[in-house]
């Protein structure tokens, strides 16, 4: 029988079919790495969003549905829930700070356990009134550390507003630029009976952890409470990311498909340059059905050779997002000015199984169209 | 009538508009030489390649050993050109990437019913009647013109067909090697009882064969 390597050897490709062939890899392995890039990218914008985010707040948060307090019979039933994790009662509340008549700005005041601050800010607050505050809000303002601001916060669980004021101790880089302009840390009251939130902190998981870990709890829980991981506040942005991977990928497979017209291209060009190997072949008892068999080889050929190219593009994209300046991040909106290609195999998969299947059904359209015409009228055209 | 045979009747086939074959009735006896006349584009050619299975006929029917060629699917077609048939064409189409010996041994490696290993002893046999046996190694185009078609014809015959089809096979020789090819063309026929039909416009080629017909615009005179 007539292997691979033996029509490999029949079929050597002289000089312009092997640039053909060449291009019409690279075009595919090209489209094909893009759109594995784009979805990785994505993936590591998402990625490095919830990192960022992660970065000073607990990584599960809990709240109760029907009412704004929560109290220490509350943390004690958590934590026989998720012995696991680090759990403590902590507060999440609207404020406005104001440093003189025209410079104010709103903010959101999170009120957690000493050790939390010390741990995760590298900083001693000695008192409830020391805050820690944002590059961001500090250049808005024009605040500098030792500075005394006043807040107007809510004072307990009964919505009650009052003034006091507090002095800066720190000024931090949020990752993330919301947070930077509107974060203001400090340590809790003694004295606070009342708090909103139940942070369970698990640090060093990975989000689908953290959602697994959700889902136990949750099992396990009464329904009063409603627990959400610490990327909830942004979980709008990351769905959108998660909708447009999706409507992006689409798009992008128009590049595959121009890329698949030059495979077809060069599937023709092949045709006409090996009319006569063809011919001879199907003199000596190639039949139609093992042509097409071989067609689809080629094909094959093409499709295997342009994916393990497109691995390495996306190698080299990956390199050059992570170190050639061009491609850091202009944008203020989130400080993650280096992003990287967060790739699965599921998505190398998918990516090149639609383009498997693209490929295959426009080039059978070619295929049955060239083996459609007989092979004495081929060979007549080609000798006139 | 022998059961080993070619009948075709009212045989027609066109090309675009053209009307290449107007009706051709033709009868070929198992282990006979044939020549088939006629000047370029009268269809001899055509006519030759539906007998050889390589199209089909627009009407009319080709009876070879008593089947009916019509009846037959796309891969009986590919096995009987494999089995039954050998083509030498005018122009030796020897694949200049494979060597002589590899280029004789295509057939064999398509087909279902010899392997390459069975049919090696034979070509041999065959290299060494024609005298070719030191070009087997070689690469075609190391070869002259007349060994390139000898090469060829041992390429035709290498899994021994009941007809062998020739297309002007002399048409790229000179006058010595048209001598010389036909006359290993005959060896072939008659020591491997195999039926000849050849095309040619060449009236010296012609006039060696017993049997002759001639083609006139798509019309056959036998």
């Amino acid at each position: 029988m007539l292997s691979f390597f033996h029509l490999r050897k029949i079929f050597q490709l002289e000089k312009s079919s092997k640039r053909f062939f060449t291009w019409a890899v690279l075009g595919l392995a090209f489209s094909q790495s893009v759109i594995v890039s784009t979805l990785g990218l994505m993936n590591g914008f998402e990625k490095s969003m919830k990192e960022s985010i992660s970065t000073y707040l607990p990584e599960i948060n809990v709240t109760h549905r029907f009412s704004l307090a929560l109290t220490k019979e509350d943390l004690v039933s958590f934590r026989q829930i998720a012995p696991s994790t680090n759990s403590f009662l902590y507060n999440a509340l609207d404020g406005f700070l104001l440093k003189s008549n025209k410079s104010s700005a709103a903010t959101r005041n999170f009120e957690l356990p000493v050790d939390e601050i010390n741990k995760k800010f590298k900083v001693q607050l000695s008192s409830p009134n020391e805050i820690i505050i944002g590059r961001g809000l500090a250049e808005k303002l024009r605040l500098k550390t030792g500075e005394e601001v006043t807040f107007l916060t809510q004072e307990d669980s009964q919505r009650s507003l009052g003034f006091s004021r507090k002095k800066i101790k720190k000024i931090i880089d949020f990752p993330i630029f919301e947070q930077s302009q509107r974060f203001v840390f400090s340590i809790k009251p003694q004295d606070k009976k009342f708090f909103n939130h139940i942070g369970l902190s698990v640090p060093g998981v990975t989000p689908e952890e953290i959602n697994s870990l959700i889902s136990e709890i949750e099992t396990q829980m009464d329904f009063n409470y409603k627990v959400e991981p610490y990327w909830s506040d942004f979980k709008f942005l990351l769905e959108a990311v998660e909708v447009e991977k999706k409507s992006i990928s689409i798009i992008l497979q128009v590049i595959v498909l121009v890329a698949i017209f030059n495979v077809v291209a060069f599937l023709l060009y092949f045709k006409e340059v090996n009319a006569r190997k063809i011919f001879i072949l199907s003199a000596f008892g190639m039949s139609k059905k093992r042509r097409l068999v071989a067609w689809r080889k080629l094909t094959l050929v093409v499709w295997s050779l342009s994916c393990f190219i497109s691995i390495f593009f996306v190698f080299a994209f990956d390199m050059a997002l992570r170190y050639l300046p061009i491609f850091e991040l202009p944008a203020k909106i989130y400080y993650l000015n280096r992003l990287s290609i967060k790739w699965s195999v599921s998505d190398f998969l998918m990516i090149f199984m639609v383009s498997l299947i693209i490929l295959f059904l426009i080039t059978s359209f070619f295929i049955r169209n060239i083996e459609k015409s007989s092979i004495l009228k081929n060979l007549r055209e080609e000798f006139n | 009538m022998p059961k080993e045979s070619i009948i075709t009747s009212d045989l027609t086939k066109s090309f675009s508009n053209t009307k290449v074959l107007k009706g051709i009735n033709l009868k070929v006896e198992k282990g006979e030489q044939y020549v088939i006349k006629g000047a370029s584009g009268s269809g001899k050619s055509t006519l030759l390649y539906l007998l050889g299975g390589l199209d089909r006929p627009d009407s009319g029917v080709i009876s070879v050993n008593g089947e009916s060629l019509n009846n037959y699917s796309d891969e009986q077609l590919a096995q009987y050109r494999n089995e039954k048939i050998g083509f030498v064409f005018q122009f030796h189409f020897l694949l200049s990437s494979m060597n002589c010996l590899d280029n004789i041994l295509l057939p064999a490696s398509l087909s279902k019913k010899y392997t390459v290993e069975s049919v090696r002893p034979f070509i041999m046999d065959v290299a060494d009647l024609l005298g070719v046996t030191d070009c087997l190694e070689k690469m075609p185009y190391e070869l002259s013109g007349g060994q390139q078609q000898r090469i060829n014809l041992i390429r035709a015959v290498s899994l021994k067909p009941d007809y062998l089809l020739c297309d002007e096979p002399t048409g790229s020789l000179d006058s010595v090697n048209t001598e010389i090819v036909c006359d290993f063309l005959f060896k072939l026929s008659q020591s491997l009882k195999i039926t000849l039909l050849t095309v040619t416009h060449d009236r010296n080629v012609a006039s060696q064969f017993p049997y002759h017909c001639e083609m006139k615009d798509g019309v056959l005179y036998q």
